[in-house]
């Protein structure tokens, strides 16, 4: 009967996807705070809410996400699940658009679940949910926003509501992560774009007017309101992380999705061929696709209007506006191209826009591409899915063992008495161990800075590649987690249980 | 507490009389107006008449409290005898504002009501709104000023803070300004009800109320929100004149229009701006405007006629201080104009592309912010397409060409009606946009907010001092912690009789605050000449210490002239001019006829045998400027010599003579330049300068160079130190 209703794949979809929420939200709990999260809490969680606003910018402060965080810690308590909330309230509204639009384009289909896992289990972006930062929830956002573009313009007439939706959904993931106006602003151009193909008798002015009443201004607005006071006081050097090349920015996105864990089946087992085909997808596949993206959007824009490719229109020129917006970005204003996390859109849009050409009529040339993308969106399909057992995100897989670290130097200073000791090591994990040397009320240790990490400490917490420390000062290595690569070390004439 | 209770009777009385006799003066007129409207435009009007009563009263030497109150009490009275029997006029439309925008208003209103009624601290209230208020007080008319270009200014508001300032002191004519606020606010409520705006027009006058600017220049006695109001009310007019087709209305236009000309120059924009928009609605009716053009005209001449006139009779310039090169006069220099109004319209350097984000949020350079919304203002633009945004938008544009010429952030406040009414209207097109932006203007335009924000140096208001308003302390005591200068004013107000003269060579004084008269030393002709003179006791480029002698052949002349030939930015100045006849000096005569082109009124500086005094151009060395003398009898001459200061390296000087023939012949254009000592004592010549011109005291700040020589040798300058508080000191001049 539910078969019946809802269809086989369909339901099918519905339990990966529940699958995927419990596998987030069970390492959102688990998993140690992460060294940006730590750093937003430690400057812009700790006093009012107001504070998130008005204290000076950093490009670390995602506005509406460390907005949401204060009000959750203030509900919950601090801990690292209650920072997480807002995240993970955004990977249920990525994962039920997801549904939804899998659901617009392939009904009951087997490319339901396709599409399903194509969008929504790729590892690197999962990791965005499972933490504090505002890359998950913009992403949800966004992916909300292209929900309510793509209904928008498969409707006869424009619907203003859905319109309305579109804009403030995109507001609320360049307020949530500003990485995401290129993204949203793409979103916009191509919903402007695709409302100008579809107006029929309409006077352009028209159009574009109410695009603006419906969308564009309420997108406008709402990210100004939001966004205007924190980045009063941004300056050009906190937007200091970015790539130089496109070729930066695609690898970046390649290797954080297929290699989170390396335990693909069959290409672990060659790693050679394994980089060989990331540097392929890369240098050749990726900007071949892109491009053809392009082309099929191109084709889709002036051909007559046919309420059946408005989703492929909308989302090939959301991908490739955004593409363009970057671009113009980079060479004109010099602003740095996406890398990693800040382009994580990319692993959203770029699939999106390859499955929403394949139910494109079989004799528009628009649908052969289509079907020769069906393969591409299969094999990523096929490298997201045996990943699926994250143990730490990839950008701070450092991190992965630093509460496990805490613990144990607070039980070590606890066995010896000491009534004040210094933590020490690599300066990455300053803001991570200050967030639990504060949430724990570990009183007894100096507050951390940034020092050398052969500078003189009771307790070194260092990262793998400054293990050589261990070396130069002589330290015995107490824990050397295999996940993060990180190690806690003492000096070897460290007696444990001296205070007893 | 009385203060407080006296300046809030001063103002409410105030704002009592004028809407009694606005209201008596619109059933005069028979116009149909909303309720809002009936309020609104009869508060103005009655702004506006007792404004001219205040006037002429001050002007009959009858300034003073017993009489204003009288007047108040009388027309309270009479027009309620009259209401009986008068017809009431029809009320179409009447909405009250929502109970949101109410409650978003209030805590600001609670704010700019607890700095209106507080002690008035302002720099330009306390420095002239109401000193020159205070003075007409306590002289029960007005004074000649000829050393204050701040009195030539239009004072219509001024009078009304007279009126509230007899009776409740300083806060009742800062309080009497905060009225115009809520009179605005109730104008664009109003606009929005009857043109179909509704919504827009109340989430304008809660923008407008909440703006930072506006609030902190509202609960002052500063006058820029008044004139706001006076044009919004202007455009309003004339808007309920072409839809209900009714000329009467037009009077109200141009009663409108002649009050926003009256209570600041760039208010006088308003009736082009009237004119022009009647004279267009009535270009297709032929004959029409004959009957049109003169009910907006005349009571707007009517209102302004009052002050032009006032400043042709006091300083020969009805646009004092401005245009005096057309106007020429002795009592304010072209060369001071030109700085003044450069430095206006280049406020701390300030360039146009930085302009939008230093009156939105920042503010230190552009003096206060409108407020981070604004950075939005140009959405305004998409407003277009209804024509009654379009009409919003081009009288806003209209209001605005003077900014250029000042631009500080106050004087975008007459544009911000037009603008936030067409932003209002833009954002009532988008779903729930307006609750949005009112919500957060409400959250970022309170004072904890602006700390946060914009520059400590901006103007704006601070939290509420309740135990201020309240003058928990003695209000000197506030006053002395507020402004700088105060302790020395409350010195010289207790302490010296009230005949004192003031020399003023610091940052400004609370005149409000003073008995005394107070010239500063930018404020007038004389001003500038004395502070000249003390320049020259500390600074050598002032000094007259380089001589030019003209040696030619002896020649018998009926005048002698020297003219100057090049284009410089530099003053051209003589200490003294001497002519010679064979080595010996002729001595000037009192029937020598002296003449210079331009500033002719110093001439006589020049051959008075004080260096101390000179003659200066006050304007820009340009060719064609000329010292005469001509000589009752034919003299010879040989040799003309020059004295003047070293910053004279730019000139080019021609000595020419009129002989008996009365041929103009050139007599020497090379000059030998030798260096001339200052003679003995010249500091305690300047001293004596200064107390010649009839001042009494002196006074300079920490700021001004020279303060150290003066407090360490007070006597080497013909004064000896009366006092010293803060960082200013005052010296008697002996």
């Amino acid at each position: 009967m539910i078969y019946g209703i809802f269809g086989f794949w369909r339901i099918l979809s519905a339990f990966c996807l529940v699958a995927l929420f419990l596998r987030v939200a069970g390492q959102a709990s688990n998993q140690s705070i992460t060294a940006d999260e730590a750093f937003n809490y430690n400057n812009f969680l700790r006093s009012s809410l107001g504070n998130v606003f008005t204290a000076h910018y950093d490009a670390n402060n995602h506005v509406l996400q460390t907005a949401l965080c204060w009000l959750s810690i203030h509900v919950f308590g601090v801990t690292e699940l209650s920072l997480r909330i807002p995240s993970l309230v955004g990977s249920i509204l990525y994962f039920y658009t997801v549904f939804q639009l899998a659901s617009i384009r392939f009904n009951r289909s087997f490319l339901h679940l396709v599409a399903t896992l194509a969008l929504a289990s790729n590892p690197y972006l999962l990791d965005f949910f499972t933490v504090a930062r505002g890359y998950g929830l913009a992403l949800a956002f966004l992916a909300l926003a292209v929900l309510a573009a793509v209904r928008s313009v498969s409707c006869d007439e424009a619907n203003h509501k859905l319109l309305f939706y579109a804009g403030l959904w995109s507001a609320l993931s360049v307020a949530s992560n500003l990485a995401f106006l290129f993204p949203a602003g793409g979103l916009q151009t191509a919903l402007l774009l695709s409302l100008l193909r579809c107006s029929g008798q309409q006077r352009l002015g028209a159009v574009v007017l109410s695009f603006i009443d419906s969308a564009g201004g309420p997108f406008l607005l709402w990210s100004f309101l939001i966004l205007v006071i924190p980045l009063l006081t941004a300056r050009p050097d906190a937007f200091y992380f970015g790539a130089q090349r496109w070729h930066e920015t695609l690898g970046s996105l390649v290797s954080g999705s297929f290699f989170h864990n390396l335990e693909i089946p069959l290409l672990s087992r060659w790693p050679a061929s394994f980089w060989h085909l990331c540097a392929m997808i890369t240098t050749t596949f990726a900007p071949v696709l892109s491009g053809l993206i392009l082309v099929a959007a191109l084709l889709l824009v002036f051909r007559p209007s046919s309420s059946g490719h408005s989703m492929p229109t909308l989302t090939g020129l959301t991908f490739s506006v955004t593409v363009a917006l970057l671009w113009l970005a980079h060479v004109l204003a010099h602003v740095k191209l996406p890398i990693m996390r800040t382009g994580v859109y990319f692993l959203f849009l770029f699939p999106l826009a390859l499955l929403s050409f394949l139910p494109c009529e079989k004799d528009s040339p628009a649908g052969h591409l289509g079907w020769a993308f069906l393969p591409i969106i299969v094999f990523l399909v096929l490298l997201y899915v045996p990943q699926a057992n994250a143990k730490a995100t990839v950008d701070w897989r450092y991190d992965a063992a630093t509460k496990k670290f805490a613990e144990t130097i607070e039980m070590i200073r606890r066995y010896t008495a000491s009534p004040n000791i210094h933590v020490g090591g690599s300066w990455v994990f300053e803001p991570t161990l200050n967030f639990y040397r504060v949430t724990n009320h570990y009183d007894a240790w100096q507050p951390i800075v940034r020092h050398k990490s052969t500078d003189a400490a009771d307790f070194y917490v260092l990262t793998n590649t400054d293990r050589d420390v261990v070396k130069t000062l002589n330290l015995r290595v107490l824990l050397d987690d295999p996940v993060s690569k990180s190690i806690l070390a003492v000096p070897s004439q460290m007696v444990v249980g001296r205070g007893k | 507490m009385s203060v407080v209770l006296w300046a809030a009777t001063g103002a409410l009385f105030t704002g009592a009389v004028s809407l009694v006799l606005g209201l008596c003066i619109l059933r005069q007129l028979a116009i149909r107006l909303t309720r809002v409207e009936q309020c609104v435009f009869g508060f103005l009007i009655g702004n506006a008449a007792l404004s001219l009563v205040v006037f002429l009263f001050t002007a009959a030497y009858l300034a003073y409290a017993p009489v204003f109150v009288s007047f108040g009490l009388l027309t309270i009275v009479f027009t309620f005898i009259r209401r009986r029997s008068s017809p009431k006029v029809a009320c179409s439309i009447c909405v009250l504002p929502k109970l949101w925008a109410v409650l978003l208003c209030f805590r600001y209103a609670k704010l700019y009501l607890c700095r209106a009624l507080g002690p008035e601290y302002s720099p330009d209230g306390t420095t002239y709104h109401l000193a020159l208020v205070a003075r007409y007080l306590r002289e029960h008319h007005f004074p000649l000023i000829t050393t204050n270009f701040y009195a030539s200014f239009p004072e219509a508001l001024e009078m009304l803070f007279l009126f509230a300032f007899s009776i409740g002191r300083h806060s009742a004519a800062a309080s009497t300004h905060l009225l115009f606020l809520f009179a605005t606010a109730a104008a664009l409520v109003g606009f929005g009800l009857r043109f179909n705006v509704a919504k827009a027009g109340t989430a304008a006058a809660v923008l407008f109320f909440m703006c930072p600017i506006v609030g902190f220049d509202a609960s002052v006695s500063y006058v820029d929100v008044a004139e706001a109001c006076a044009c919004f009310a202007v455009f309003y007019a004339l808007q309920i004149w072409w839809q209900d087709n009714n000329d009467r209305v037009l009077v109200v236009a141009g009663i409108m229009a002649g009050f926003a000309g009256a209570i600041k120059y760039p208010g006088f924009i308003a009736i082009p701006f009237a004119l022009g928009v009647v004279l267009w609605e009535v270009r297709k009716h032929r004959g029409r405007w004959k009957r049109c053009a003169p009910l907006v005209l005349l009571p707007a001449i009517f209102l302004v006629a009052p002050w032009l006139i006032k400043n042709a009779i006091e300083v020969g310039n009805p646009v004092s201080p401005f245009a005096n090169r057309f106007f020429s006069n002795p009592f304010v220099h072209v060369s001071f104009e030109e700085d003044y109004r450069r430095q206006l319209a280049h406020w701390n350097d300030v360039t146009w592309p930085e302009v939008p984000l230093e009156v939105t949020v920042r503010g230190a350079r552009l003096q206060g912010v409108l407020g981070p919304l604004f950075v939005l203002s140009p959405l305004a633009l998409l407003g277009i397409r209804l024509p009654i945004c379009r009409q919003v938008l081009l009288t806003g544009l209209v209001f605005g060409l003077p900014y250029p010429g000042n631009l500080g952030t106050r004087f975008l406040i007459p544009v911000l009606p037009f603008l936030t009414l067409a932003m209002s209207i833009t954002l009532s097109y988008w779903r729930s946009a307006l609750p949005a932006v009112l919500l957060f203007n409400n959250l970022v335009c309170e004072p904890s907010a602006l700390e946060k924000y914009v520059s400590p140096y901006a103007m704006r208001l601070e939290r509420q001092r309740w135990d201020e308003t309240l003058r928990e302390r003695a209000e000197p005591e506030i006053l002395a912690t507020r402004i700088e200068a105060y302790s020395m004013a409350r010195f010289i107000d207790q302490n010296l009789p009230e005949n004192t003269r003031i020399f003023d060579l610091g940052d400004g004084m609370p005149a409000a605050y003073m008995r005394q008269a107070r010239d500063g030393y930018f404020e007038g002709a004389l001003n500038e000449r004395m502070r000249v003179n003390i320049w020259s006791g500390l600074f050598k480029d002032y000094q007259p210490t380089w001589r030019h002698t003209f040696n030619f052949k002896l020649r018998r002349l009926l005048s002698i002239r020297v003219r100057q030939t090049a284009r410089s930015n530099a003053i051209w100045t003589i200490a003294e001019l001497r002519l010679f006849h064979n080595g010996q000096e002729l001595i000037p005569q009192p029937d020598w006829q002296l003449n210079a082109r331009p500033f002719p009124w110093d001439v006589a500086l020049a051959f008075d045998r004080n260096p101390v005094t000179s003659w200066r151009a006050w304007e820009r060395a340009r060719p064609g400027m000329f010292v005469e003398a001509r000589f009752h009898r034919p003299s010879e001459v040989d040799r003309v010599s020059i004295d003047g200061p070293r910053d004279q390296e730019d000139m080019r000087l021609v000595v020419e003579g009129e002989d008996v023939t009365g041929n103009l012949v050139t007599l020497s254009s090379e000059a030998m330049a030798e260096d001339i000592p200052l003679p003995y004592g010249w500091k305690r010549m300047i001293g004596k300068q200064l107390k010649l011109n009839g001042y009494t005291h002196f006074v300079i700040s920490k700021s001004g160079g020279g303060y150290n020589d003066i407090r360490d040798h007070p006597a080497e300058w013909g004064m000896t130190l009366a006092a010293e508080r803060g960082n200013q000191i005052l010296c008697e001049l002996q």
